[in-house]
Parts: C-alpha cells; sequence; structure tokens
C-alpha cells in the first residue's frame, strides 16, 4: 500500500511533506538514547515486512505493521515509519520520492493513534496486552487504509469507491495483521515487558 | 467382279493411304485443341494449389511466430516484474542502513554524554 509518485496533486503533495517533516522532527525530538536499537530493530522490521508477500486468491497481500510499531515505539514510531518508508523509496522503488510526504502521514499517523491507544487500553495482564496489539494491529492498517482512501480522494478519485476498493482488498491484510501484532505483543510481554514500555511524551 | 474387288482394294487402300496422310494432322488439330486448353487450365490449377501450400505455410508459421512472440512478450513482462522485486541484497543493505544510521545516533548521543560528564 504505497502511494505513487505523481498521482497527488502538488499541493497535497507539498502539505503531506510538511506534515510528515513536523511529524519527523517531533517525533526524533521524543528519542531517548537508551532506545536507539530499539527504534532501530522496529525500523528494520517495518522496512522489511512489506517484502514479505503473502499469496492471497487471485492477489498478494503483505505487513504493513504501522499498528505495531505504534505499540512498540509510541511517539517514536511516525520517524521509524518515515525512515522506513525513505529508505523503501530509495532502494525498492515503492512510492517514489514525491509520495514519500503522502506516504509517511499515510502510515505515521495511524502509528501514532496505535500507539496511544494501545497505551491507554493495554492493562497489565498478558491477555490485556494481547487484545490490545490484537486491535491495534488491525486498527492501523485500516485507518492507513482509510487514509489512503482520503489522500486518493484529492486527487479526484471517487472517494467511496476507493475507499471500498482499498477496505476490501486489505481485510485479509487486517485480519492477519492483527494476529501478527498479538502474537508479537504476547510474546514480548512474557520475554521483554520492559520493551513494551514506550518512551514518554517530551516536551 | 474381279476388277470391281480390285478397284474397291485399290480405292481402299487408297483411302487408307490418303487417310495415313491426313488424318494425322486432323487428329492432331482435333486433338491439340482442346490438349493446349486442358496443360493451361492445368498448369494454372497446380500454381494456384502451389499458391495456397504457400499461404497454408506462411500462415501457420506466422500463427507460429505470433505464439513466439506473446511467450516472449510473457516472459518478458514476467523477468520486469522480477526486476523491479527487490532482491536480498538490497533488504540487506536497507537494514544496513538503518542500524548505520542509528548506530551514528548512538555514538553521537554518547559522545554529547561524556561531553556533558567531563564538562
Amino acid at each position: 500500500m504505497h502511494i505513487s509518485d505523481g498521482v497527488l496533486p502538488t499541493a497535497v503533495t507539498i502539505a503531506a511533506y510538511a506534515v510528515s517533516f513536523c511529524g519527523a522532527a517531533w517525533s526524533l525530538r521524543q528519542v531517548e538514547n537508551k532506545d536507539l536499537p530499539k527504534i532501530a530493530v522496529v525500523t528494520s522490521a517495518f522496512f522489511v515486512a512489506s517484502l514479505i508477500h503473502l499469496p492471497f486468491g487471485p492477489t498478494s497481500v503483505h505487513l504493513l505493521l504501522p499498528g505495531i510499531v505504534g505499540a512498540l515505539l509510541g511517539p517514536v514510531a511516525f520517524l521509524s515509519i518515515f525512515l522506513g518508508l525513505f529508505l523503501q523509496s530509495i532502494l525498492f522503488q515503492f512510492g517514489g520520492l514525491t509520495a514519500l510526504g503522502a506516504n509517511g502521514v499515510m502510515m505515521g499517523m495511524p502509528a501514532l493513534l496505535c500507539g496511544l491507544l494501545f497505551h491507554l487500553i493495554r492493562g497489565k495482564t498478558a491477555l490485556s496486552h494481547t487484545i490490545a496489539g490484537g486491535i491495534c494491529g488491525g486498527l492501523g492498517t485500516l485507518l492507513a487504509a482509510t487514509l489512503l482512501a482520503g489522500l486518493l480522494a484529492t486527487a479526484g478519485e471517487d472517494f467511496a469507491g476507493v475507499a471500498k476498493i482499498a477496505l476490501a482488498a486489505h481485510i485479509p491484510v487486517f485480519i492477519v495483521e492483527a494476529g501478527v501484532s498479538a502474537f508479537a505483543v504476547s510474546f514480548l510481554f512474557k520475554v521483554k515487558p520492559e520493551l513494551l514500555d514506550t518512551s514518554r511524551l517530551r516536551k | 467382279m474381279r476388277h470391281r474387288n480390285l478397284f474397291q482394294i485399290i480405292t481402299l487402300s487408297s483411302l487408307i493411304f490418303l487417310g495415313g496422310f491426313c488424318l494425322p494432322p486432323a487428329v492432331f488439330a482435333v486433338e491439340e485443341h482442346p490438349s493446349a486448353a486442358g496443360r493451361t487450365t492445368a498448369s494454372a490449377q497446380v500454381q494456384e494449389s502451389a499458391c495456397q501450400e504457400i499461404i497454408t505455410l506462411l500462415q501457420e508459421q506466422d500463427k507460429k511466430t505470433q505464439r513466439e512472440l506473446g511467450r516472449i512478450k510473457r516472459e518478458i513482462a514476467l523477468l520486469n516484474q522480477q526486476l523491479d522485486k527487490p532482491g536480498i541484497s538490497e533488504m540487506l543493505g536497507g537494514i544496513g542502513y538503518i542500524f548505520g544510521l542509528f548506530g551514528l545516533a548512538a555514538y553521537v548521543a554518547s559522545r554529547k554524554k561524556k561531553d556533558r560528564g567531563e564538562h
């Protein structure tokens, strides 16, 4: 799920770049030194995840992971996703550089929201963590697909039609994503719960 | 009676003799016309059938090349698709970039900390 070069109108591209840069800069300020290795690993996972294609019917789907990135990194998620998308666009030709801002908004915003939501609903037990992880995983992809449709709507596409297609095409992704996120969070809760403590918001 | 017989024999033989002279050209003349016409129609038919054969051969060949071309086009499309797909080196390179960048950040952070500690 990447927006390609030249799809969006110039004004939207520039606005999305502005939002993305603000988000990344704000995110960068939230980085704590002790979190650097964790951020690096999660960023790498996000970077590689979109290459693992699972065949599904006539098409194939791949993981997007905004939900779990948000859950693991909290406010730093935006920076992580922006960096991952940047490297994807220059190394894999996913999306393209001019659409990077829009892609950053599309994936970064759901990640931030999911991070916040995970922080609010994760509770204390393993079960609540697992459920929260699953919800965040599914919701991240859902929000990303909705944002994709919204951004494409600015390019003159019929919003409802695109939204329906994007949501329908990503139904398997929601499910897989929710499962993967729930599993990852429950596993981390068991073996290294401190990884789930995201860095606190700094002004 | 005998004379008559003789006369008959002579006339018959002369007729035959004359016939020998006259008939063959006549027969040829009779035969030549239809044979010439037959030959031209036959050769035209031969030519036509040869043309048909060549046309069918060409058509078959055309079909074959079309099929081959289609196959090659599909292969090229497939190859293009595979070329678009990032390979393992790009994946590892990207991961390397990420770790490198964060390593650099960690290094800078540790330097800052050290500087702050010393001052």
